[in-house]
């Protein structure tokens, strides 16, 4: 088990290495889209930071000075790059404060949110796909379709206000809102936590249901599961040990595609719950037009959505000894 | 055998009956089959594709498809009437009957090491410790003439040949001492060299382990001097059963002597064969009419043929035929040309 666990880690790391141009590729294509786009869209960061439009050209002139925006395009893009290659990611437009910093204070409600909401979805997921498979075609096939169509069609934000007003509103055990740092304070935090992770869980596991479902049904069809069958061993194990160990390959890549998506669906809910993660930054900064901070809120998303691909690709590999030797030799 | 007359045979089905599809609508693939394997004895299963030769050998060793169903019928295990579609079926499997299927490239789990699988079949039976499972796993192996047995229980499916899973599919299936292993077209898919070596393996061991055996194929070419009876299905019905030498020097039944007359003879160089004339019926739309099955093609059909259905009987020592022109004279062969 040890060796399949440092083998593990060799292959993640590996995979990364391999992943260190594409990475490269993905930033600079993100930071050069994202720095046009937000170029290209109406709004002056000073007339919407100064609230006025009246005010004194001169000072309109030298803000704008200050903040470099009077360059031109070129210019700001390459000092902009130059910049973030040496790590300065530059200061807000409007507080000053270093972007680097207001990203580090953003990423950990996210990636809690993110990972809590994959935990819970991949923990639902699993059971009640397997279960749904087992029973094909039966009421509790159908009862769990339902739950997982649910899942998928309803928009977040319903799902959070229905889970705000049961668990929060009517039943008082949680929080309707708010956020508390881990380290200040373990439990209040999971009690805040707990509304958002599981709106994001439930979407999730919506769409891992069908595939957990699908896969297992596909795989209980294939010769080898007859072959398990044959030896004599016990039907779960038949399931468990071989169907649904198969069935982990496309599930693992949707759900390293889910955990994307999650990113995304963390912007309306970090919205809806007040949490400081970096959807709110996001929002927030884009309709104040603080490039800066917007340039890097979502360049380190980017950045974690190739790290979330690059440990897909190496769960995958761990999980299919076929890509393993094929890449060996 | 000395002891064939005393003890129970390690198989006996009779009147199996398979349906698939819903209730009520059934097609019969497998309609009221027959036979008997002794202890240690080796029957024959032939027809052609789609006969439901598959099907039978699946009813038997409860595996049968999702949508399949054994209507009716009683398969006894070394004389225990068994129920294959129930529960404790489990527990038999691996010990009273065994399998080896036809396509050794997709039988095992691809992400699966030959060794987990291999000992999973082993441990079956929870007494033996995973340490004992491991030393007989090498030793199946090394049975089944794999070479370097212990570094290859560390080797998953895909690093292997076709021959070579097999080899593996035939230890997994020994792993336990069955009664009676059941063998369904396992050189099918196998280059020619090694469907001997393969055929030559399952003969060795089964005569090692003193298990019976049941070999379904549909090359009649293949089952002289390797079983004792031969069993021939067509449409789901047995057309002619009784030991394989009287079967395939004298062939009672108009199909069989088709079946043969469609073997290369192994010492002449024959450009063509002369296949059976037309399409196999399918078995779903027999069953049910008064004729019999392979009238549409038989070359001595009459019209009695279309409006009656013959039952298996006598047609000779140990042999039974479902025609009504099969001979009960030795020496007779029925002539297709
Ligand atoms: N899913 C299915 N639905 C309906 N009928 C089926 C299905 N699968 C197979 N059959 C029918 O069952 C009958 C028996 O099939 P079976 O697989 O037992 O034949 P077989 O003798 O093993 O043929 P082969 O030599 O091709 O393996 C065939 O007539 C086939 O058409
Ligand atoms: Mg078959």
């Amino acid at each position: 088990m040890s060796a399949r666990l440092s083998h593990f880690f060799v292959t993640i790391v590996r995979a990364a290495g391999n992943r260190l141009v594409e990475l490269a590729i993905v930033m600079v294509s993100v930071a050069t889209m994202v720095f046009v786009l937000l170029r290209v869209v109406p709004g002056d960061p000073v007339l919407i930071l100064g609230g006025l439009d009246t005010l004194d050209r001169a000072v309109i002139e030298s803000a704008r000075e200050q903040m470099g925006l009077d360059r031109s395009m070129l210019e700001q893009y390459v000092i902009w790059l130059g910049n973030m290659a040496i790590g300065d990611f530059g200061q807000s437009l409007r507080s000053g404060a270093p972007v680097s910093q207001l990203i580090g204070n953003a990423l950990p409600p996210t990636l809690q949110l993110g990972i809590m909401a994959l935990v819970i979805g991949i923990a639902l997921s699993i059971p009640l796909g397997v279960a749904a498979a087992r029973r094909a075609g039966t009421a509790t096939d159908a009862g769990i379709t339902t739950f997982s169509i649910i899942g998928i069609s309803t928009p977040p934000f319903v799902i959070a206000l229905a889970l705000i007003y049961l668990f929060a509103v009517h039943l008082r055990l949680l929080p309707v809102a708010g956020y508390v740092p881990f380290d200040e304070d373990p439990l209040e935090n999971l009690r805040h936590m707990a509304l958002p992770a599981l709106t994001l869980g439930l979407v999730t596991a919506g769409v891992l249901v069908r595939i957990m479902r699908r896969s297992v049904i596909d795989e209980l069809g294939e010769d080898y599961v007859r072959t398990a069958r044959s030896k004599g061993v016990a039907e779960s194990r038949v399931v468990y040990g071989h169907a649904v160990r198969n069935a982990a390959l496309p599930f693992v890549t949707i759900a390293g595609i889910e955990a994307g998506v999650l990113l995304s669906g963390a912007i309306i809910t970090e919205t809806i719950f007040a949490i400081p993660g970096l959807g709110r930054l996001m929002i927030d900064n884009i309709n104040q037009r603080d490039y800066p901070v917007v340039q890097g809120a979502v360049l380190a998303v980017a950045f974690i959505y190739v790290l979330i691909n690059a440990f897909v690709d190496a769960l995958y590999r761990v999980l299919d000894p076929r890509i393993r030797t094929r890449l060996a030799s | 055998m000395a002891d064939v007359e005393t003890n129970p045979p390690a198989l006996a089905v009779h009147d199996l009956r398979v349906g698939v599809g819903p209730s009520g609508r059934q097609s019969v693939v497998v309609d009221g089959v027959s036979f008997t394997v002794p202890a240690g004895g080796r029957l024959a299963l032939v027809g052609e594709s789609g006969s439901g030769k598959s099907m039978t050998a699946m009813a038997i060793a409860g595996l049968l498809p999702g949508r399949f169903r054994i209507l009716s019928g009683d398969i006894k295990l070394a004389g225990e009437t068994i129920d294959p579609m129930a529960r404790s079926m489990t527990r038999r499997r691996g010990r009273d009957v065994s399998v080896v299927f036809q396509d050794p490239m997709s039988a095992l789990n691809p992400v699966m090491t030959i060794g987990a699988q291999l000992i999973e079949a082993i441990r079956v039976d929870t007494a033996v410790s995973r340490k004992a499972a491991r030393k007989r796993a090498i030793e199946l192996l090394e049975e089944v003439q794999i070479a370097r047995a212990a570094e290859r229980l560390n080797a998953y499916p895909h690093e292997f040949s076709g021959g070579m899973r097999q080899r593996v599919m035939i230890a997994i299936a020994l792993a336990n001492r069955p009664r009676v292993l059941i063998a369904d077209e396992p050189t099918t898919a196998l280059d020619v060299t090694t469907q001997v070596q393969i055929l030559r393996l399952i003969d060795d061991l089964c005569r090692l382990e003193g298990a019976a055996l049941l070999l379904i194929t549909h090359d009649i070419g293949l089952v002289e001097g390797l079983c004792d009876d031969i069993c021939v299905l067509y449409g789901g019905r047995v057309m002619e059963r009784g030991p394989v030498a009287s079967v395939i020097s004298q062939p009672g039944h108009p199909y069989s002597n088709g079946l043969i007359s469609a073997i290369p003879p192994l010492d002449e160089d024959v450009p063509w064969l002369e296949p059976i004339a037309g399409e196999p019926a399918a078995a779903a739309h027999l069953g049910k009419g008064p004729a019999c099955p392979f009238a549409p093609r038989c070359p001595m059909v009459k019209q009695v043929c279309h409006t009656d259905r013959p039952d298996l009987q006598p047609i000779g020592p140990y042999v039974d035929a479902a025609c009504h022109f099969a001979s009960a004279q030795p020496g007779h062969r029925v002539n297709t040309s």
